[in-house]
This record gives C-alpha cells, sequence and structure tokens, in this order.
C-alpha cells in the first residue's frame, strides 16, 4: 500500500452483519494493527456529523455494513462510495392490526389507512421507506397499490443520530435512549387512528406478541425474493473510493475479516444467538423468531446475482417515491475486486 | 438418602432464582442424579393440575423458587409447606404514565385513573396483588391510600397454568397461546388514554417505558426502605412441602445446599450470570442490567435475614388486607431453618 492508514472507521446496523462479529470479535483490529491501522466506531463518536456519517457516509476510510437504504441514498447523493459485498439474512417484515380491525387478509387493506413514520429532519428517512416498501410489495401481490390505502403520517423530530448509544455492563442499546420517537405509528394503531402498521425484526414479533396483533403478511417470508427484499435484504457492505484507490489492501483484509467472522458463526449457533441479541437489544428467543434458528446460517456476504438485481429493484423503487433524486446502475456501484483478490488468495492457499 | 426420592418436582419463576439457575445449568439434577432422584419440572408438565402447582403448591415433594404472593396464598389455604430460604433481589417496580397525562409526581394521582389487571379464574391474581401492593406503598408515601386514586380494572380470562411451558432459547413460553390472552391490556388502555397510570415490573418495564417514552412517577423499587421496596419479588421464597421435610429431609438439605452453590457461582460469573437472567427473562442483557442492576448477579442470595422475614410478615398482612387471603398467619412458625442452618454450618459458605 501507498501509506499506511492511520484510522479505519466502522459502522453497523444493530442487525446481524458479519462486520458486526467481526469487530466485537476483534478480529478486524487485530488483522489491521499488523501495519498500524487502528479502528474507530464512528457511531460511538461525541460528534453528531461522524455519527451522522452512519447515514451518509461523508467519512473517508470507513466501512459500513448495514441496511442498503442510507447507502443508496449517499451514493444516489454523490458520495463516491462503492459497495465490496452484499449479504442477504431474511428477516420477519410484518403488517400488523388489530383483532379488532376486521382486516385478516392483504385484500382487506384495500380502503383501510396505513401509518407511516415521517422523520421530518433526517436526511433520509429509512423508517419510511421500507415501511412503504413492505406495503408496496404485499398489496402487489393481490394486485393492487399503495393508493389503494389511505397513508397517515405519523412525524418524528430530531434525527436518527442525536444521541450516543447508551451502554450498560458493556452492552449497547445503540442508539441511545428513544428520547424521539416512540413507536407512534404502534400507538395509533392501539388507538383506532389506523388500521394497519409496518414492523421488522425482533422487536416486531415481540411488540405483536406483547400487544396480541395479527400479522396480515410477513413479506420477509414470501418465496418471491424482491417481494422479500428490502433495507435489510440484502444489506451493503460499503467502503469509500478513497479508501479503495489509496488503501486497497485495507479493503480486501476487512473483507477477509467479515467472511472469516460468517464461517466461524455458522459453526457457532449458540454464540451467534447471543451475539445477535446483543446486537438487536432483544432476547435469543425473538431473535430467533425474527431470523429463525438458522440465523447463523443466514450471514454470507457475497455479490451473488440475486442480490445485485434485489438492490437495483429496490434502487429504481427509492427513485420512484423520490427517496433519492433519480436510480443508478448498481452493477456499476459495485466494486467485485476485493472479493475477486479474497477468493483468488483462498484459492492459492488451498492449492 | 433414608427412603428413595423418586420423583422431586420443581418449578421456579422466570425471574432471578438460585434454584432457577441451579436447574438450568443442571446442577440440581446432578446433585440428586447419585440418590436415584429424577427431577421434573412441574410447570412443564402435560397435566394442568401439575402445572397448577406452581401457584397453589399442592404437590407432594416439590420445591419452588419464585415470587411470594402464590405461597403466601398456599400458605394462608391451608397447604403444608415451609420456607427454607428467601432471596431478595431487588427489582424496578415502575408506577408509569403518559407524558400526555400530565401526571408527574405521585401526589398527581389522586383521583387519576389507575389501571390493574383482574384474572377472573385464577386462584391467587398475583398480578393484581403485585399492582396494588406498590401504588399502595407509592401512596403511602405522600399520605394517599388506594381509595384515593380510581380504579379501574382490566380483565383476563384463563388461567396462567392452561398451557405447559416449555423452555425455547431459554425462555419460558407458553405453547399454543393464543396472543390476546397473553397481551397486556392495561398498557394498551394507558397508551389509548382511557387511563392515567399502570404498574410495571422488571426488564419488560424498563424496555416498555422507553418504547413508548413512559414517564416513570415513581420507583417503588429502588426506594430506601425495604418495606416500601417489598413486593412479589422481594423477597422471593425458596418453598418445600412437609411431607419432603418429614420423609426426605436429606433432600431439603441438598435442596438448599444447591441452590447456594449456584448462587456462588453466580457472584463469580456476572457475564454468565447476565446472560441466563436474559434468557429466562426472555429481554436483553441490555435491559437485565437495567432492571436488575449492573450487580445482578450479586443479588441472588438466599437466607433467612430478619429483613425478609419482615417484609414477608408485612405482605402476609396487606395481602389479608386487601382480602386476597382470608386470614393471616404466623410468618415465622412457617420458615424451617433446619436446612439451611445445616448447609451453612457444614460449608461455611460466606455470610
Amino acid at each position: 500500500m501507498s501509506q499506511p492508514l492511520d484510522t479505519l472507521w466502522y459502522t453497523r446496523c444493530p442487525v446481524p452483519t458479519g462486520l458486526g462479529i467481526a469487530v466485537q470479535k476483534g478480529w478486524l483490529e487485530e488483522t489491521l494493527s499488523r501495519q498500524g491501522t487502528r479502528i474507530e466506531s464512528l457511531r460511538e463518536s461525541n460528534e453528531q456529523a461522524v455519527r451522522e456519517s452512519h447515514f451518509d457516509h461523508t467519512l473517508q476510510n470507513s466501512v459500513r455494513h448495514g441496511g442498503n437504504i442510507p447507502a443508496i441514498w449517499a451514493r444516489a447523493s454523490g458520495r463516491d462510495t462503492r459497495v465490496i459485498g452484499l449479504s442477504w439474512a431474511d428477516e420477519v417484515q410484518l403488517i400488523l392490526t388489530t383483532p379488532e380491525s376486521g382486516i385478516k387478509t392483504v385484500k382487506d387493506l384495500k380502503g383501510r389507512s396505513f401509518g407511516l413514520p415521517h422523520w421530518t429532519s433526517a436526511q433520509i428517512d429509512f423508517t419510511r421507506a421500507q415501511a412503504l416498501r413492505g406495503l408496496e410489495n404485499a398489496l402487489k401481490l393481490e394486485g393492487l397499490e399503495v393508493k389503494d390505502v389511505e397513508l397517515v403520517d405519523y412525524i418524528y423530530g430530531g434525527t436518527f443520530s442525536d444521541d450516543k448509544p447508551q451502554v450498560l455492563n458493556g452492552v449497547s442499546n445503540f442508539s441511545g435512549t428513544r428520547r424521539r420517537g416512540h413507536n407512534a405509528e404502534l400507538v395509533g394503531l392501539l388507538r383506532g387512528e389506523v388500521d394497519a402498521i409496518f414492523l421488522k425484526g425482533a422487536h416486531a414479533v415481540q411488540l405483536a406478541h406483547q400487544f396480541g396483533l395479527h400479522t396480515v403478511i410477513d413479506t420477509g417470508s414470501h418465496p418471491e425474493p424482491l417481494i422479500r427484499s428490502n433495507n435489510g435484504t440484502p444489506r451493503t457492505l460499503s467502503v469509500d473510493q478513497h479508501l479503495l484507490d489509496n488503501h486497497f489492501d485495507v479493503a480486501q483484509q476487512i473483507l477477509a475479516s467479515v467472511v472469516r467472522a460468517e464461517e466461524w458463526a455458522w459453526a457457532h449457533p449458540e454464540d451467534t444467538r447471543r451475539f445477535l441479541a446483543h446486537e438487536t437489544n432483544s432476547s435469543e428467543f425473538w431473535v430467533t423468531a425474527a431470523y429463525g434458528a438458522d440465523a447463523h446460517h443466514r450471514l454470507r456476504t457475497n455479490l451473488d446475482d440475486r442480490s445485485v438485481r434485489a438492490v437495483q429493484d429496490f434502487t429504481d423503487f427509492l427513485a420512484r417515491w423520490h427517496f433519492i433524486p433519480g436510480s443508478f446502475s448498481v452493477s456499476d456501484w459495485i466494486d467485485p475486486r476485493p472479493l475477486e483478490a479474497l477468493r483468488s488468495s483462498v484459492a492459492t492457499l488451498a492449492g | 438418602m433414608s427412603k428413595t426420592l423418586d420423583t422431586l418436582w420443581y418449578t421456579h419463576s422466570p425471574v432471578p432464582t438460585g434454584l432457577g439457575i441451579a436447574v438450568e445449568s443442571g446442577r440440581l439434577a446432578e446433585a440428586f442424579r447419585p440418590y436415584g432422584t429424577r427431577i421434573q419440572g412441574l410447570r412443564e408438565s402435560s397435566d394442568r393440575e401439575v402445572r397448577e402447582a406452581h401457584f397453589d403448591h399442592h404437590l407432594h415433594n416439590s420445591v419452588r423458587h419464585g415470587g411470594n404472593i402464590p405461597a403466601i396464598w398456599a400458605r394462608a389455604s391451608g397447604k403444608e409447606t415451609r420456607v427454607l430460604g428467601l432471596s431478595w433481589s431487588d427489582e424496578v417496580q415502575l408506577i408509569v404514565t403518559t407524558p400526555e397525562s400530565g401526571v408527574k409526581s405521585i401526589r398527581d394521582l389522586r383521583d387519576r385513573r389507575f389501571g390493574i389487571p383482574k384474572w377472573a379464574n385464577v386462584q391467587i391474581d398475583f398480578g393484581r396483588a403485585q399492582a396494588l401492593r406498590s401504588l399502595e406503598n407509592a401512596l403511602r408515601l405522600e399520605g394517599l391510600n388506594v381509595s384515593d386514586v380510581e380504579l379501574v380494572d382490566y380483565p383476563y380470562g384463563g388461567t396462567h397454568s392452561d398451557e405447559p411451558i416449555r423452555h425455547v432459547f431459554g425462555a419460558q413460553v407458553a405453547l399454543n397461546s393464543g396472543n390476546k390472552r397473553r397481551r397486556n391490556n392495561e398498557l394498551i388502555g394507558l397508551l389509548r388514554g382511557d387511563i392515567d397510570a399502570i404498574f410495571v415490573k422488571g426488564a419488560h418495564a424498563v424496555q416498555m417505558a422507553d418504547e413508548f417514552g413512559l414517564h416513570v412517577v415513581i420507583d417503588t423499587g429502588s426506594h430506601p426502605d425495604p418495606i416500601i421496596r417489598s413486593n412479589i419479588g422481594t423477597p422471593r421464597t425458596l418453598t418445600v412441602d412437609q411431607h419432603l421435610l418429614d420423609e426426605h429431609y436429606e433432600a431439603a438439605v441438598l435442596i438448599v445446599e444447591t441452590v447456594l452453590r449456584a448462587e456462588q457461582w453466580a457472584w463469580a460469573h456476572p457475564e454468565e450470570t447476565r446472560r441466563f437472567l436474559a434468557r429466562e427473562l426472555n429481554t436483553s442483557e441490555y435491559w437485565v442490567a437495567a432492571a436488575y442492576g449492573e450487580d445482578a448477579n450479586q443479588r441472588l442470595v438466599t437466607r433467612l435475614e430478619e429483613r425478609s422475614v419482615q417484609a414477608l410478615e408485612d405482605l402476609t398482612d396487606f395481602m389479608q388486607r386487601h382480602r386476597f387471603i382470608e386470614q393471616s398467619f404466623d410468618v415465622r412458625s412457617w420458615l424451617d431453618p433446619r436446612p439451611l442452618d445445616a448447609v451453612l454450618g457444614k460449608h461455611k459458605v460466606a455470610v
């Protein structure tokens, strides 16, 4: 490498990611420290602008593994980022209603009201985008469109990076206390103001159980990958172009750490489940309900065609709904070289 | 042992208990294996009558470590049980309200509506008793009585023993339980604005307060006066039936010894204990630390301390005053300190 990299910034979403495991196991730090590179968590920074880079990816020499919506938005907004891997861990994506609403199936949603979050100050409102995606995909299955339901906005102030994560016993709750957002759509649903809402992941199954909600559909378990594709399916592993240009081997080592973490997960279901419970701040029971008993097998970073097509489809969706100014070519966004290099070095070792 | 004990029935509430750790870690089974005694979880039985013994303690040769309210009720109803130990793990006990209610302090609760569960078909409605206890204790601090607030009943059908319990990824989960019965109707009522305040406790309480931005009026679980903190879980009772003591005294001693050893293990293993508690409570390790303290593992201590005995007396009077039991009884003659004395004398466990 031209000159050694001083600091690599990393960030990941509170969801199952290989990067999350690589960081918690200390493997990323260990690999990079050999050449004098330290790693620093940008979400734990004291500076809001640094924390916000989890969403807008403005920071040089940074890597992010997480929901694709902020990554797509950052790219569409002109950030010079590249995707070096995609991981597809299916998770529950629920459209929920109350038993009292009388809604049983997707068809019943026609003419009914649907509560959507609306973060007015966030650069990219991924919560709204993912809810709309789940809704549109569900309706599509019955020949319906989003305009067939009445959308009701639940306004949130503030941004997603206002607070640092809280840490108790070395366990982080990821995004600080919820001083800003308090499940307004869910409260609206319970109050009977709206007929249905979208929730996903471990919290969705827990809250659905807690309040005895009826699941209209879980788009996350539909056989068609494009119906399942959303913010987390697939997740993007992205770095900035500067890192690739000046520290290509660091990019390669990141990927190697991620793949190592995933391979470790496949062999350690128990430990992985505990790790996922930590990451999502949920119980091992709810993690399993949301991510499957085979959650550890679902951690796989690659550049499969299926994932690439899903990101393209989702990018078009985000453009159509004006979450981004315009669509772009996802294939051009991908830099397959680190993955190819990793594979050929593994092949060399094996040979 | 003098006579062979075929089966020892055990049960522990999904809360921090030494017996819970002894059972789930396999220590209890291991301790009894040399005597040919098999241990069996009564809440996992396919027989509803057996499961109900978690609450009414009617089974011979059974041990229970858990909330004191069912234990007090069983004793008051004439079941021949004895308390071998008391463990006091302070936990949060919250009276919560919504920011919209305008209720800020305990005084503000005057003439407001307080939602309280009412299980119509159960032998002992511990959910109602614990909520009333915390409310009464909170009000007392400001010279108020329960009659100064308006109680709003939230009725529940069914019982707590309708379904066998299974451990699924650590969590005690009722099989085939319809969501309806399990949903938290008081919390829904509070979020809907139908009532002004409710009681919630433990890890679940802190999580729900955070999820919905609830205002904590008071945490009676952190008050300096132990009598104000005393409730269903403070202290928890370790009880066996008189028959076991009469016919299999050595088994009773072995139970106490195993519980104390499990607790000693916990003191030295904060990480593993926290994971165990998170699995048992079906929550995250973060919420365990928030509800039971970062020193949760140190709080697992089963003894017969004077403070705990006094609290148990006070709780027994409370239950009689509110007609959860027909009449109070002498708590001190309910205790059987012999097994604990035997164990502490034998092993010089640090007191």
